[in-house]
């Protein structure tokens, strides 16, 4: 457990040092900002139309940065994590549990501390208004696991694949390819109101549980699946 | 520095649970001599422990290029062993299996009893290891890197912190503290490393070319800090290409060749591995008379004067050697000269350098060594039956020499 609390400590501050996750908070803050404004300045869109495209660029855009913080591996070759982590009492269950802990907590805290506010701020100062705070929580709840999911695939894969960038260009085609796909079927036609499909209604406030359940058991299943067999193939590597 | 070195076994021994007498002077190891009280003949026999076996050790990479093959290994507790070999022999691949850091292709590893894996990380904080090369992080400080390992290790935040500081000084690396590792020399990164694996005094410490990249005095330090820790009772396994060096700290050696373990024995019998009845005698005096004593004497094959205070003297092989050593030094007391030094058996490197031939001489016949060496584990290689290990491997050994030399 010491080990674990250690890595993670250790990890959660090289992801605070780390210039792309302070890039990407920046880039997003000015993102979400011009949207607050947009929303507060025109009334002919509606602001869970404005809210639904954002979240749309900010998964597709956002998710890159999601695979390049979490596919590093610390930025360590083999044998430095072999010789300086390992070599001294962790285990593989220590190290993969603590980059999946610490990576998470960064990509949910850099994206929240943006969507959140801008969410609420774009509900309380949108001149068309027509946001349900419930109907926020949900929209950021998917936000947040489909972003966990991302970063459990994303250490999952670099644990399988050694080489970053080979790790890296894999999760690029499996994940893009996936989303595109999702786009594709829940689209209502290929018009700007027709790609958000339900997620206008869903920012409303509408909730089918017959809707939701298959798209939470598509999110939550890996996510259980994922970390024993992230653990089992880093166990397997020669370090 | 002194003083820093001194800091360290200050506090190994003030802290060690296992601390223990310094060793008798007549150079025998302390497990030796537990080992010389062993009862033989149907009486109790203490069980001797081992900090790390191994057994029939096999990696094969990627089944292109075999690492390490088959090595059966036991190291007493208590004890330095020195892993020796040329280039490419398999030493620090053997490390890493030890460690668990590899997995091996077949047989296994054992530390303090229990089977070791990369998911064995309780026993991994009982081992200090010392990679060779730059296989730290870069972008981190000594001392922020001291910190981690501290706190992987387990350690109380206080603690680590005071001992950091210690060991920062000790290896003389206060200045560096906060230079980026990436930017230390080779030098400094070797003793941050000591300091590394020594952080929560680990019961067993796996040094990798300990003394690789250190100045004299650095290196002269990191050996006197290896016989330091041996007194304190660690066991160590160090990997070297320096002969010298071997000879000087380690109890026991292992020579490494092509991954194969091709001798594994104290470093006596590693040296006796070459004797060929040859004294060297330093000499102060009427040397003339003596050389004149020399020349009339029967037993004495011929001599040769090395120096003008050193001479070679070389006796028949067919006649026992300590009968001769006694006559050669009635030799001496009855010429007008004073001894000044003695020595007889060959060189750490020649004999090294012997084996690795002994081993190539033994040719597709060295299909039969894995075998023979599973057999006569029990019988620790070096320690309750050395002069029968001995006296089958000169025979094999030189034998094969001889006859190419006849040839």
């Amino acid at each position: 457990m010491t080990a674990f609390i250690a890595l993670l400590e250790e990890d959660l501050d090289a992801m605070l040092r780390s210039w792309s996750v302070w890039m990407w908070l920046a880039i997003s803050g000015v993102g979400g900002l011009s949207v607050v404004i947009f929303a507060g300045t025109f009334e002919q869109e509606t602001t869970s139309f404005l809210l639904g495209w954002f979240l749309l660029v900010y998964v597709a855009l956002g998710s890159f940065m999601v695979m390049n913080i979490s596919s590093s591996s610390g930025g360590y070759d083999a044998q430095t994590l072999g010789t300086s982590i390992i070599g001294h009492g962790v285990t593989p269950i220590h190290y993969v549990l603590a980059l999946l802990t610490s990576r998470t907590l960064t990509v949910l805290g850099v994206s929240l501390l943006v969507v959140a506010p801008v969410s609420f701020a774009m509900m309380s100062s949108g001149v068309s208004n027509d946001l349900n705070f419930s109907g926020i929580l949900v929209a950021l709840g998917y936000t947040g696991l489909l972003f966990t999911l991302l970063v459990f695939l994303s250490v999952t894969f670099s644990t399988v694949i050694t080489s970053t960038p080979g790790s890296l260009g894999m999760i690029y085609i499996l994940w893009y390819t996936a989303i595109t796909l999702i786009m594709a079927f829940q689209a209502h036609g290929f018009t700007s109101v027709g790609v958000l499909g339900r997620l206008p209604a869903v920012l409303q406030g509408e909730f089918e549980w017959s809707l939701h359940w298959p798209i939470l058991a598509v999110l939550v299943i890996p996510l259980v699946a994922l970390p024993p067999l992230g653990i089992r193939m880093f166990g397997q590597r020669d370090l | 520095m002194d003083e820093g070195y001194d800091v360290i076994k200050n506090f190994v021994s003030s802290r060690n649970p296992f601390h223990r007498q310094p060793i008798d002077t007549n150079g025998l190891p302390e497990t030796s001599q537990h080992n010389n009280g062993n009862h033989v003949n149907g009486q109790s026999e203490p069980e001797r422990i081992f900090a790390v076996e191994t057994s029939n050790l096999t990696k094969i990479y990627q089944r292109r290029s075999i690492a390490v093959n088959s090595i059966n290994l036991e190291v007493p507790q208590g004890s330095i062993f020195g892993l020796v070999g040329p280039n490419g022999a398999g030493k620090s691949t053997t490390l890493r299996l030890i460690l668990g850091l590899h997995h091996p292709t077949a047989g296994g590893v054992k530390v303090f009893g229990e089977t070791m894996s990369l998911y064995t990380g309780h026993l991994r904080r009982r081992m200090g290891y010392l990679a060779q090369g730059e296989h730290y992080p870069k972008g981190m400080t000594p001392i922020n890197y001291l910190t981690l390992v501290g706190k992987l290790r387990g350690m109380p935040r206080k603690e680590y912190q005071s001992r950091l500081s210690a060991l920062l000084h000790a290896v003389d690396l206060l200045s560096s503290a906060s230079t980026r590792i990436g930017n230390l020399s080779a030098g400094m990164t070797t003793r941050m490393a000591i300091a590394a694996s020594m952080i929560n005094e680990p019961d067993l410490l796996l040094w990798d070319e300990p003394t690789s990249g250190l100045d004299p005095t650095g290196r002269k330090y990191a050996l006197d800090l290896i016989q330091e820790l041996k007194r304190q009772g660690k066991t160590m396994i160090i990997s070297t290409h320096l002969l010298p060096d071997a000879d000087n700290v380690c109890d026991y050696i292992g020579v490494l060749n092509q991954g194969k373990l091709v001798f594994s024995g104290s470093v006596m019998e590693m040296k006796q591995f070459v004797r060929e009845n040859v004294v060297d005698l330093g000499l102060a005096g009427d040397l003339k008379q003596f050389k004149e004593s020399l020349s009339a004497d029967s037993q004495v094959l011929s001599w040769e004067s090395l120096s003008p205070e050193v001479i070679r003297v070389n006796f028949s092989t067919e006649q026992d050697f300590s009968q001769q050593l006694n006559h050669l030094l009635e030799l001496v007391c009855r010429s007008p000269v004073e001894i000044l030094s003695i020595r007889s058996g060959g060189e750490i490197e020649d004999a090294f350098l012997k084996r690795l031939e002994a081993d190539r001489l033994k040719g597709f016949n060295r299909v039969f060594d894995s075998q023979s060496s599973v057999h006569s584990r029990t019988a620790w290689s070096g320690m309750t039956e050395p002069a029968q290990n001995l006296s089958d491997e000169l025979a094999n050994g030189t034998s094969e020499l001889a006859e190419e030399h006849k040839v």
